[in-house]
């Protein structure tokens, strides 16, 4: 017995001199070891700290892809560690669940893209709401890219509205509620077009559909369309965004085609639990615009396929609201 | 050739050479444990590679992959616990081949058959992929229904002694896969009002429990013995006319694996039990399946290597992952700037052919990298099963735990593994579950396309000739077993019958 | 035991978990449901047939003497030390947990050597701790009331 007892204790002393950190009622809800709170003297509070980003999503999916190449650059200029924890599953409401529970310290932060704050409408069992969040800033803004099927005749948008005039030209959507569906339903309203949904489980098998004859018309991610359309596959018809994108720069806007105004895209950002002090978020916030300005972070998101554009925190205070109440009446009034 | 040359010249540096092995023993690793799979492999890995050269890091991804769906193999046949999903048809013989005392040959034997498999699909990948790609894009919607269909039926060739347990479990399982998001409309179903289940039961946790923790509770009804009561290994060395006996169906298992990867909904775990499910059929001693036959464990390791190479065949030719590991082999190429698709061969050829000469070159090193590890699980069997029994809970439980990083995953693979170690106390076959689950969802999708795109006039698919074809040979893969056991009985009763008459 | 009892049981609890499901099914949306209801219908019929083929089979069986008592005596309790480790994974977290766990599961499965049991409980916890959160980056569960980390 006595033996026993002494290996343990010879085993917690080896623990100790690893270099560990025991910390004994931290109380109820405090999950981190380190305390938060001290912000150092130059005035950032971010210095030298560890940062967790949830990542509601896959690793290596384009979320998490997208959140990574910003990261590596915004560690650098807050001279922090920011750890990607993809925390996956429950449609991302188990990220963002884990994110509303923990300590509003500023150092658990998380990926979020439009849909995310309706989720209690949307989806069964969440319990947080859009108050549950502190927007923080948004980092990219994915257009989406209209391709028709060579059989189809579409070429442009006035050919795209005569096709939607009947309903029964098929639309692939690469998931049902998410970003896709609410840009169908946006351009019908746009347009007063309808047509037939097809769901897929991801643009890319949308756009081979497409490709291959078997659907007409759907709106992959750049990043998914490129090389069909380069290949000359698939006929481009816009990109969803209001101005053209660097990646493709033939093709033309919708809104260059008459449809004034239209402007959907799936933009990816930052949220942290509601009661995080601003200053923090702030400081977060603007090292990301730094970081979204960087050339280099530029140059590789263009061949990751995914458009840089920055959105700071005051202004994404209200965004996030009216996205929140767009995103909330066509869920409302969704009726496929 | 002069491509070939290139990407020859690519992989024979020493820093390439030096990521291909590391990956592979890394990847086998992750293979073997159980808890751990390839997929969760080449996910961890994949921000690993952001910072390296596009053609190192899709070696270093193609290491990890090629090990990890061979490693699974090594606990299946040394515990009957499948590392990967792929390797489940392995561990139905690999354990009956330890009781016999041969697992050293079964190690070898796997070994050969994976190397074999997987070097044949990266020259499949090579020469055919043109080709090969016309084929990916005639499957649509409507053949991959077919196809998952198609899988389906090696169901009943799993269950051949308790058909109806057999089918029950499936349907059952087909149930489970339903769980979380439809669809079509994205409504969660079943979720018991549970956030946790609106994406559903995730496979992976719950084929982690089935597969391990039975193993374990078996282990415990006796915890005091070693795990082979003979404790023997058993000589690796094999005889060539053995190799020759095998070889035709390593071919065969091969090619369906290629063929199986090719198909965007199924990966090398279908391939295995699709290709498990032709030896068996083809076999001479079909009786000896499950027994511990070495056709079975030859057929799933070539088949589901072959699936390696096959399914990266849609990936670089059309963007479309055939399997979950290729799902982020996808995005690791988007972020290098390396697009997949159509014009990928011509634009980024050097990274392409230093990939599929690496896919080639892996998969013979993969040998080596091989046996050192069978060499050393062997010792497996000397461990105490109380050692042994803590060491997979937990590992199962860290493993299911990292995938998804909630906690929810791993009660699931706990309730998995109490109702699987319930059901094979019971004569329910588990292995009809891991078919169901990994088919499940595909050919609810699947088959709801098809429905829209066709709506209103579904027999219009059979305008589709690849439809037709693969319908038929789906009607034949149910009927062929059905009519076979038919046979038997009627044999059984009319041999019954002439005894009864010859004693009267 | 007779052999047909546990047939009889499963059948029984998986009808109800059919029956759980099938109350769950008027909410989903008309164009999903039919597959799932397909489905349903054919494995309840599939175990009410088990069931009755059991039960009928039940008077005639032959009583067949097994060992599950004794085997439960250990496999269940086993279970229960699993469940509590999933359920104190948030409150001890990841290294204090781990470590009795598995000194538990080495007493309770009687390890002989005392000095083997420990040397594994803590070597194995550790260096799957530190694989994990310094080369790959998974970030383990922390405790809620005691934290062991190391950095």
């Amino acid at each position: 017995m006595k033996k026993a007892l002494s290996l343990i204790l010879a085993s917690a002393l080896t623990l100790t001199m690893a270099g560990c950190t025991i910390t004994i009622g931290g109380g109820l809800g405090d999950g981190t070891a380190t305390t938060g709170g001290d912000v150092s003297s130059d005035g950032s509070f971010y210095a030298g700290k560890t940062v967790t980003m949830i990542v509601p999503w896959a690793a290596g999916g384009g979320a998490d892809t997208a959140v990574r190449l910003v990261c590596d650059y915004a560690e650098d200029i807050l001279g922090c560690t920011i750890v990607i924890s993809n925390v996956a599953g429950g449609g991302g409401s188990i990220g963002l669940q884990q994110l509303v529970t923990s300590n509003p310290d500023g150092l658990t932060l998380a990926y979020v893209a439009n849909t995310d704050s309706n989720g209690d409408v949307m989806l069964e069992g969440i319990t947080y709401t859009v108050d549950s969040f502190a927007p923080v800033c948004v980092f990219a803004e994915d257009p989406h890219i209209i391709v028709a099927s060579k059989d189809s005749g579409i070429t442009d948008l006035a050919s795209l509205e005569a096709a939607g005039a009947s309903g029964e030209t098929s639309w692939g959507i690469g998931g049902a509620w998410t970003h896709w569906d609410f840009l169908k339903m946006e351009f019908e309203e746009a347009t007063g077009t309808n047509y037939h949904r097809v769901v897929y489980d991801g643009g890319t098998t949308a756009i081979t559909d497409v490709a291959s004859g078997d659907c007409d018309v759907a709106t992959p991610f750049i990043s998914e369309a490129m090389s069909q359309i380069d290949a000359g596959n698939v006929v481009p018809v816009a990109v969803t965004s209001a101005e053209r994108n660097p990646s493709c720069p033939d093709i033309p806007t919708l809104a260059e085609q008459g449809l004034d105004g239209f402007d959907s895209t799936m933009w990816r950002g930052v949220v942290a639990p509601a009661g995080t002090p601003e200053s923090y978020l702030r400081e977060f916030a603007e090292a990301v615009g730094e970081a979204c300005q960087n050339p280099e972070l530029l140059e590789r998101a263009q061949t990751a396929g995914t458009t840089i554009s920055f959105i700071g925190y005051d202004e994404f205070q209200d965004y996030f609201m009216e996205n929140h109440e767009s995103v909330r009446s066509y869920v409302e009034q969704a009726d496929f | 050739m002069n491509e070939i040359l290139m990407g020859l010249t690519a992989v024979m540096t020493p820093y390439n050479l030096f990521i291909c092995v590391a990956g592979l023993f890394i990847g086998v690793l992750f293979g073997a444990l159980p808890g751990f799979s390839a997929t969760m492999a080449v996910a961890i890995f994949v921000p690993f590679t952001y910072s390296m050269e596009p053609g190192s890091a899709l070696l270093l991804l193609s290491g990890l992959y090629c090990g990890g769906v061979y490693g699974g193999s090594i606990p299946a046949v040394l515990l009957g616990i499948p590392g990967t999903p792929a390797s489940a048809p392995t561990a139905l013989e690999g354990n009956a081949l330890v009781r016999k005392g041969q697992a050293g040959k079964a190690l070898h034997l796997v070994t050969l058959a994976s190397v074999f498999g997987g070097f044949v699909s990266a020259l499949c990948l090579l020469v055919g992929s043109g080709l090969l790609a016309q084929v990916a894009m005639m499957v649509g919607q409507p053949e991959q229904m077919f196809i998952t269909i198609f899988g389906l039926s090696v169901v009943i060739m799993l269950s051949e002694d308790n058909l109806y347990k057999g089918v029950m479990v499936a349907i059952v399982s087909l149930i489970l896969a339903c769980f979380g998001q439809d669809p079509i409309e994205g409504f969660p179903r079943f979720t018991y009002g549970f956030s946790a289940l609106i994406s559903g039961l995730n496979v992976t946790s719950v084929l982690i429990g089935l597969f391990s923790l039975p193993e374990v509770f078996k282990m415990l009804e006796d915890p005091f013995g070693k795990i082979a009561e003979s404790g023997k290994v058993g000589s690796m060395k094999m005889k060539l006319s053995e190799l020759k006996a095998s070889l035709y169906n390593a071919i065969r298992s091969t090619l369906i694996g290629v063929g199986v990867g090719i198909v965007p909904a199924a990966g090398p775990d279908i391939a295995a039990f699709m290709a498990y499910n032709q030896a068996k059929k083809a076999s001479k001693h079909p009786e000896q399946f499950g027994q511990g036959a070495d056709e079975g464990i030859v057929a799933a390791e070539s088949g589901n290597n072959g699936a390696t190479g096959g399914s990266l065949i849609p990936l670089l030719t059309l963007g479309i992952p055939g399997s979950a590991p290729a799902a982020l082999f996808l995005s690791a190429m988007i972020l290098h700037g390396v697009r997949p698709g159509p014009t990928l061969f011509t634009e980024h050829a050097e990274t392409v052919y230093t990939m599929i000469i690496g896919f080639a070159v892996i998969n013979l090193l993969m040998y080596f990298v091989g046996m050192i590890y069978c060499k050393a699980g062997s010792m497996i069997l000397k461990i105490p099963k109380a050692i042994l029994a803590t060491s997979i809970v937990v590992l199962a439980v860290v493993g299911t735990y990292s995938t998804n990083r909630n906690m929810f995953d791993v009660w699931v693979m706990f309730g998995a593994g109490v109702i699987g170690y319930i059901m094979i106390r019971n004569d329910f076959p588990i292995a009809p579950i891991a078919l169901a689950l990994l088919l499940g969802s595909n050919m609810e999708k699947a088959w709801s396309v098809t429905k829209t795109l066709y709506e209103g006039e579904l027999y219009m698919i059979f305008t589709r000739p690849l439809t037709v074809a693969l319908a038929l040979f789906t009607v034949v893969s149910f009927a062929f077993p059905l009519y076979k056991m038919y046979r038997k009985h009627k044999n059984k009763t009319k041999a019954a019958k002439a005894a009864d008459t010859e004693v009267k | 035991m007779k052999k047909s009892l546990p047939d009889i049981i499963i059948s029984i609890v998986l009808l109800g978990f059919l029956a759980s499901l099938a109350v769950q099914l008027p909410d989903i949306p008309d164009i999903s449901r039919t597959y799932p209801t397909v489905l349903i219908a054919v494995a309840a019929l599939m175990s009410v047939i088990l069931l009755v083929k059991s039960v009928l089979r039940y008077k005639t069986d032959e009583t067949v003497e097994t060992n599950v008592i004794g085997q439960m005596k250990i496999i269940v309790p086993f279970c229960l030390m699993i469940v509590a480790y999933l359920l104190l994974m948030n409150w001890l977290g990841y290294i204090v947990d781990t470590v009795l766990f598995i000194l538990a599961s080495l007493i309770y499965l009687r390890l002989k050597s005392k000095v083997a049991m420990v040397a594994i409980a803590v070597i194995m916890t550790v260096v799957i701790y530190l694989v994990f959160t310094q080369y790959l980056i998974v970030v383990m569960p922390f405790g809620r009331l005691i934290n062991v980390a190391i950095l």
